[in-house]
């Protein structure tokens, strides 16, 4: 079985779910400490950072938890092409210590910065529809006008704007903000944050690393589905009775993506 | 006229411990202790009676809880030289000053050119460390603020992120009679 490491810091509160929504996906998945033993870390097929408040947002978000050791555990999987997978603070880590967009492997290229967008500045959580676009890495194929709940301070995307130009024009933003149209938001609240390029998630070159600031594990079950979302995934929710709650939501096809690139990259191996 | 507010905490700052732990443990950085809080710089008209113009500032950002929670946090002036009696002979206490963007906050400026009136001009607000740390000089001592400062790399740089924040040294802190670096 396709063993996945949820990884946790000081402050992490997403690990249980994500476990959960891994485990539902098909996954054996362990929560893993910072402090746990590099040596054993290497071991998994694919990790997970989870979401939370990593050493409580000190000084800022992700900045703290991307200098720590445990990190070089990942800097090796993603060499090795295994699936790397950020959620919201975890996505500010693997930010913050250079895994994404990494044009220039462990160099810090862009910012998770505060949500500044058509006057709203700071905190939203709401839900999102994403549209996909990756051409390689685990995200390749995914299905667009994907529902998704965000909830961050710091989630918006942004640096140098040539820098962004390549990321585009080199596939590096697997999913972005979209309108009800399938079109690339740029105003609030369809774009929660102000991101450049509506970048909901960036993935270094191989698509392998990919920083994500929605959850899809509050996502990963219908039940979970607020009955009053537009769309198909909302008129599931509506129509859906006893057992079918139970019934995978539209976050779950992203860790069972993430599980199906890790048994990719093992029987390759 | 520039006046530089300083709010910090009364009791432990878990964010200056954790900055020094993060220095110390995780980079390996030689530094004798952090300082940190928000700072506020008002730039205010040419104004002769200072001492009042800085009361009516501290009055309407303590009235203000969301910017001072006086239950928690004390406030200070950045002029206040007191800071030097505390430097050791070749120690350096150095002052970063960063911003997210350009500092500016709408609210807050409203909030104080409501409270100020006409001498008020504008507010920046950001995030001050102040480093302590032994260094030959204070030109090295800032040198040295800001390689811990500007985070370039997983291993270098902590403080502050190039791409969303900006960063300036406020004032190098020395033994002798303060220094401008």
């Amino acid at each position: 079985m396709t063993r996945v490491a949820v990884l946790m810091f000081p402050g992490t509160n997403c690990m249980a779910e994500t476990a959960d929504a891994l485990r539902a996906a098909g996954a054996e998945a362990e929560i893993r400490r910072w402090n746990h033993r590099s040596a054993k870390m290497s071991r998994y097929d694919a990790y997970v950072v989870a979401g939370g408040f990593a050493y409580e947002d000190r000084v800022r978000a992700g900045a703290i938890a991307a200098k720590h050791a445990i990190l070089d555990v990942l800097v090796e999987a993603a060499a090795l092409g295994k699936p790397v997978l950020g959620v919201c603070n975890g996505a500010q880590v693997l930010v913050e210590a250079g895994l994404v967009p990494a044009l220039e492997p462990g160099h810090v290229e862009v910012a998770l910065a505060r949500n500044r967008v058509d006057g709203w500045d700071g905190y939203y959580c709401g839900w999102v529809f994403l549209s996909a676009s990756a051409e390689r890495g685990f995200l390749a194929g995914l299905p667009s006008n994907l529902p998704m709940p965000v909830g961050h301070g710091e989630g918006r995307f942004t640096g140098e704007a040539p820098l962004f130009d390549r990321l585009e024009a080199a596939g590096q933003i697997p999913l972005r903000y979209a309108n009800d149209d399938g079109s690339y938001a740029c105003a609030f609240p369809a774009n929660p944050n102000g991101s450049d390029r509506a970048a909901a998630a960036l993935c270094n070159g191989a698509g392998n690393v990919v920083a994500l600031m929605p959850h899809p594990e509050r996502a990963a079950w219908l039940y979970q589905v607020p009955e009053t979302l537009p769309g198909p995934w909302g008129e599931r929710r509506r129509r859906a009775r006893g057992a079918e709650l139970r019934g995978p939501g539209p976050g779950r096809v992203l860790y069972e993506r993430l599980v199906q690139g890790a048994r990719a990259v093992g029987g390759l191996r | 006229m520039r006046l530089e507010f300083l709010v910090r905490r009364a009791g432990i700052d878990t964010t200056a411990e954790t900055t020094l732990h993060a220095l110390r443990a995780l980079m390996g950085i030689a530094v004798d202790a952090v300082e940190h809080g928000t700072l506020w710089r008002f730039e205010i008209a040419a104004e002769p009676e200072i001492l009042r113009v800085k009361d009516a500032i501290a009055r309407a950002a303590c009235r203000a809880g969301r910017y001072v929670n006086l239950n928690r946090d004390v406030v200070a002036w950045l002029d206040d030289a007191s800071v030097q009696a505390r430097v050791a002979p070749g120690q350096f206490a150095t002052d970063l000053w960063i911003t997210d963007g350009d500092g500016t906050d709408p609210t807050a400026a409203d909030y104080f050119a409501r409270q100020l009136g006409k001498p008020f001009q504008q507010v920046r607000r950001g995030t001050l460390y102040r480093l302590w740390a032994e260094h030959e000089d204070a030109a090295s001592a800032r040198a040295a603020a800001l390689q811990v400062a500007v985070t370039r790399t997983r291993r270098q740089g902590l403080l502050m992120n190039p791409h969303a924040q900006s960063v300036e040294v406020l004032r190098v802190w020395s033994h002798r009679p303060a220094e401008d670096a």
